[in-house]
């Protein structure tokens, strides 16, 4: 089995339990990782979910051989692809999450938001590129923009809430960036 | 190996990178200030969330077109 039938097999998996374990780790109690695996495990985990994408995007890109089986005519080569792409994506929503990358104090529903905004903003980009690389198809990169603009949406109501009513605002920010990762969860098993 | 791809892929990755980079520096930024991110800071994150949302959308409704015959 060579790199890119590895990647293409197990990938998804082993993206999808990093993303998890980081998951997992950051709903604790701090003090509980500092007795254990140490305050930082999150972020290590991270970090090589993050080189564990970068190493897959290389490989991907390096492949010169057709997928198995062949895609249908007029349809893209989507089964690399769509790992890379979900891949991407854990990153961006990783990114919302913002707690495994340094950033150890709480989040101000402002940082959040910016955070949530920016993911958006990281969805929308990386569907454009492979669009425009020929790596997705116009329906796929369709349905990558409808979810984009109602996360937008959903940001935007709970920016306009939290000014007159903090903590409903709060949970509707809470609902949107839960929704991110159903998003991110749902493209991570999908290929 | 198709050095074109390996470049689009990469170049990809460090677009992502410096954007989750941009807005990390923000909050660390703030949090080391005292302070919180300004509402013209979430703005900006805003802004660029529809620009690469309207971009999108251009390039599908390019992609859609018929080619010319």
């Amino acid at each position: 089995m060579n790199a890119t039938n590895w990647f293409d097999t197990h990938g998804t998996k082993v993206l999808a339990v990093l993303l998890a374990i980081a998951t997992a780790l950051e709903a604790l109690d701090p003090a509980v990782l500092t007795g254990t695996l140490g305050p930082k495990a999150p972020l290590w985990i991270t970090l090589a979910a993050t080189i564990f994408a970068a190493a897959h995007a290389v490989v991907s890109a390096t492949n010169t051989t057709p997928p198995t089986p062949p895609p249908a005519a007029g349809k893209p080569a989507g089964g690399f692809v769509r790992l890379e792409l979900a891949a991407i994506l854990a990153i961006m929503a990783v990114a919302a999450g913002c707690a495994a990358l340094g950033i150890t104090q709480p989040l101000t529903f402002n940082e959040q938001l910016a955070a949530g905004y920016q993911s958006d903003a990281g969805i929308a980009t990386t569907a454009d590129q492979l669009l425009k690389a020929g790596k997705i198809s116009a329906a796929d990169a369709q349905n990558v923009e409808t979810q984009a603009v109602n996360l937008r949406e959903a940001l935007d109501i709970a920016n306009m809430v939290e000014a007159t009513d903090a903590a409903t605002g709060g949970n509707k920010l809470q609902a949107a960036i839960t929704a991110i990762n159903a998003l991110v969860t749902y493209l991570a098993t999908f290929k | 190996m198709n050095p074109a791809n390996i470049i689009a892929a990469l170049t990809l990755l460090e677009t992502l990178f410096q954007q989750v980079a941009g807005v990390v520096s923000d909050i660390k930024a703030a949090q080391a200030a005292g302070t919180d991110l300004t509402a013209a800071q979430v703005e900006g994150y805003r802004d660029a969330a529809n620009a690469a949302i309207a971009q999108l959308e251009a390039d599908i409704q390019a992609a859609n077109k018929p080619p010319a015959s």
